[in-house]
């Protein structure tokens, strides 16, 4: 899709090609999200993070997710990555890259993009421990978040 | 009618019980039913995490009430935590 990209990768996140792919002699603000797996977690020290994902339904998100931005913010080109597989300490998990005429507009962009990923992509973290077994994380249900064209029947 | 055939990929906190079963259930199955049946099938301890979980395919999030038709490959995906 035009100025879109949303996609799933197994290699590195590569912040270069992002900014490469939102580049526009009319844009004079580009902002960025990088997400990284950080060693603490509510106390507890934290050796890494597997990325389970739903590829197909993940990218399909994304992409709902960009055009929404784009619907706010006509023109905005956005790139959205989010890493699947384990990463250690410091690994690059999600990268959101926006470009808009306006910084105001790049910053309210980039902003809503992450806080979306986080309540709707088919995204599930593994937390690993250097002195105990891996966990889950708890999230946010998307119960709820069917598409309302087809409705359930009642009862 | 022929029975409904799915294969349901399990994601996150579902993996410990594999990465996907294939059930067999009864014509005009909804998406209700196939969360009953996978409680039946994998046992009552896991029905608060299966009733967390929405169920998809590889487009779309499925209603409760949908029914399901013909074989279908769908996904049981529990609390989302991305980012």
């Amino acid at each position: 899709m035009d100025n879109i990209h949303a996609g799933i990768s197994t290699a590195p996140l590569d912040i270069a090609a992002a900014h490469a792919f939102v580049d526009d002699a009319g844009h004079g603000a580009v902002t960025s999200f990088v997400g990284v797996v950080r060693n603490l977690h509510e106390g507890k020290p934290v050796s890494g993070i597997h990325y389970d994902v739903y590829p197909p339904l993940a990218e399909k998100v994304f992409t709902e997710m960009a055009l929404e931005a784009r619907e706010k913010w006509p023109g905005m080109k956005v790139f959205i990555e989010h890493f699947q597989g384990y990463l250690p300490v410091g690994g690059i998990s999600v990268l959101i890259v926006v470009s808009a005429p306006h910084r105001a507009e790049a910053f309210d962009g980039c902003r809503y993009l992450i806080e979306e990923l986080k309540q709707r992509a088919p995204v599930w973290k593994r937390e690993y421990y250097p002195d105990g077994p891996s966990e889950w994380l708890p999230g946010h249900s998307l119960r709820g978040r069917e598409n309302p064209e087809v409705e359930d029947a009642p009862g | 009618m022929n029975p409904l055939s799915v294969k349901l990929r399990f994601f996150g906190a579902m993996r410990r019980h594999g990465d996907a079963l294939d059930l067999q259930l009864p014509a005009g199955s909804s998406v209700a039913d196939l969360r009953r049946e996978l409680v039946a099938l994998i046992g009552e301890e896991a029905a608060t995490l299966v009733n967390s979980c929405a169920v998809a395919s590889d487009s779309r999030l499925l209603h409760q009430q949908e029914a399901l038709s013909g074989e279908h490959d769908l996904a049981l995906l529990p609390p989302v935590s991305g980012g």
